[in-house]
């Protein structure tokens, strides 16, 4: 079984997708950096004309003026009370990094970390591991390898395990890039580490109101760890039904395709169907675990991080389950 | 053996990184299903807010207070200051001791509202001790006849305005029952909606303040400080973002009427 895992492993090695998918995640972590430096800078210079103030400004009382900023957008007339109810969140956020003395703004290699698993999740991270896991049976379709494959002397579930858990090692090792690149990069963009910062968790949001009564301190590190964790899984759910889709269709590209579009249409319907609550048992829909963490507000009602972690659980084993019987059971004519 | 060591690192390391992130998945389901184990922060919160003692001003300092809406709060200064904190700058040749500004000021608060905040003990305290009250209310009310039509408007004003000064009349007895002798400044209205207001609104906005200046005219020691011609063709270089509260600029020109008003009062 290892034996048929390590073949697997090192199949996919020579593919170099690998190497692609690193050199994607350095050149756009590299850009995302350069980015967030860039949009720093020019808050503080916006903040400092203002004001009139010099050079040694004071995070406080930027944080004070975004939160003066943000009630006053809550005045405006022309607001819709979804939005108005993230926004008296963000409030309730700020203030209470203001109260307890927590810098919110000025970026290091811990924030930037964190901040690039919580963006990635949604979209850039599924797409990664779908390159990884879209060819693993239909490739070997599509290359006549197949035939070689099954007539070993192995059961086919066998195969189809090792090709599994092969994909679950090289999605693990994709979530570890991530983090080991921006933490490199974005120390060498930011200087500071702030991993010893504390940071707030467990904000909740019930009814548009700002729960915070579950707060706890973790330092940075702790919270990387959370943050990656949940990004990680979210991964491994997105690889397994893509894993499904590759087993049902025998072409690389169709694969992929199907895994692109379901993906963005996930987003799609996340802005349209916001009202319609069925909507919230679609997976794309749950991918976005880091945002719990933060308490950030909920647009369809009833979800928490175990309602969506169930979610991502039973579309996993439905695909796992669909990908078995098929590969068991279908005659293979190449 | 090249091909053996590539697979054993890999294999190791993700190994090492399932069970950290399995790790972080599990404790962030920890920390967002924790279900009110740390009440100690909560109950912290409510212990403090209950006993909070009545602070009593220092009589050395010149103390102003000022109380109402949230012009007097200052809200949409950029410089956070406030026309107190700008009035004060100006005052502060006038007045030989220190100057404390007390801000009691509610953002959004109504008349009815500051009525309650003067039942409270400590408000009266306050009071007591200051030398210049100032108060701005009654700027919310008016807000709500913005959006009304024309017909509906002038059965509902009549209410909402009667409701008003009958408010206003409570303040000042509230605040001459324990400060006979402090100067009160009263700031009247301006109209930020000036280009979309049709001269019907107009009209009932100066007749508020009329009816408001009447009013605070007798007692014989306060003043209004009207606000309306000073706002009225300077909307674009004294509102704030919100396009409702006066910014830096405004809160300044505010201040400084109050200061031209006051500057023979002597005490």
């Amino acid at each position: 079984m290892l034996k048929l895992i390590e073949n697997e492993v090192l199949k996919m090695l020579c593919k170099k997708k690998l190497l692609l998918i690193s050199g994607i995640l350095l050149i756009l972590i590299s850009l995302f950096a350069y980015g967030e430096n860039h949009s720093y800078m020019n808050t503080i210079k916006r903040f400092t004309q203002t004001t009139g103030q010099t050079q040694n400004y004071d995070w406080k009382s930027l944080v004070n003026q975004q939160i003066t900023d943000l009630k006053s957008r809550l005045n405006s007339p022309y607001n819709k009370d979804s939005s108005k109810n993230s926004t008296n969140i963000k409030i309730e956020q700020l203030q209470y990094y203001l109260d307890h003395n927590m810098n919110p703004i000025t970026p290091n290699a811990a924030k930037f970390t964190i901040k690039f698993m919580q963006q990635a999740v949604l979209l850039f991270l599924p797409l990664l591991v779908i390159v990884l896991a879209g060819d693993s049976v239909s490739g070997e379709f599509s290359t006549k390898t197949i035939k070689v494959l099954l007539t070993r002397a192995v059961p086919r579930w066998k195969i189809l395990l090792s090709k599994y858990i092969s994909l679950l090692i090289m999605t693990s090792l994709v979530v570890l890039e991530a983090a080991v690149i921006s933490i490199i990069v974005s120390t060498v963009m930011f200087h500071t580490g702030g991993w010893n910062e504390p940071v707030a968790t467990g904000f909740r949001s019930v009814a548009g109101k700002l729960d915070a009564s579950n707060v706890v301190k973790v330092y940075q590190w702790q919270y990387s760890i959370l943050v990656y964790g949940l990004g990680w899984f979210a991964a491994i759910t997105v690889v397994t039904i893509s894993f499904m889709v590759s087993v049902l269709v025998r072409n690389t590209a169709t694969s992929i395709g199907i895994m692109m579009a379901t993906l963005i249409g996930g987003e799609f319907l996340q802005l349209f169907l916001e009202d319609w609550p069925l909507v919230k048992y679609f997976f794309v829909i749950n991918l976005n675990l880091p945002k719990y963490l933060t308490g950030s507000f909920q647009p369809i009602e009833g979800m928490s991080l175990i309602f969506s972690i169930i979610v991502l659980c039973v579309w996993s084993i439905v695909a796992l389950a669909v990908s078995f019987r098929v590969f068991t059971k279908q005659d293979v004519l190449v | 053996m090249y091909k053996k060591m590539i697979w054993t690192t890999i294999l190791v390391l993700a190994i090492v990184s399932t069970l950290v992130f399995c790790s972080g998945l599990m404790s962030s389901l920890k920390i967002t299903s924790a279900a009110n184990t740390n009440n100690v922060v909560k109950s912290n919160i409510d212990t403090s807010t209950q006993s909070k003692p009545v602070v009593e001003l220092n009589n050395n300092s010149y103390n102003i207070l000022v109380m109402g809406d949230s012009l007097a709060k200052g809200t949409g200064d950029e410089k956070g200051q406030g026309f107190a904190n700008d009035f004060v700058s100006l005052w502060k040749t006038r007045a030989n001791k220190d100057i404390k500004v007390t801000n009691i000021a509610v953002n959004g608060d109504t008349s009815s509202g500051l009525v309650k905040i003067l039942q409270n003990e400590q408000t009266l305290k306050y009071v007591e001790n200051s030398k210049i009250i100032f108060v701005s209310i009654g700027g919310n009310e008016i807000k709500t006849l913005q959006s009304a039509d024309v017909s509906s408007v002038s059965t509902d004003v009549k209410t909402l305005q009667d409701n008003y000064l009958n408010n206003l009349k409570s303040i000042f007895k509230s605040i001459r029952s324990r400060n006979k002798n402090s100067i009160i400044v009263f700031i009247g209205l301006y109209n930020p909606f000036e280009k979309g207001t049709i001269s019907d609104k107009t009209v009932l906005l100066n007749d508020w303040n009329y009816q408001t200046e009447q009013l605070v005219s007798q007692d014989s020691n306060c003043i209004f400080i009207p606000t309306y011609d000073l706002f009225r063709y300077n909307l674009d270089k004294y509102l704030s973002a919100d396009n409702f509260h006066p910014n830096a600029a405004g809160y300044d020109a505010i201040s400084k009427r109050i200061f031209d008003a006051l500057k023979n009062y002597g005490d």
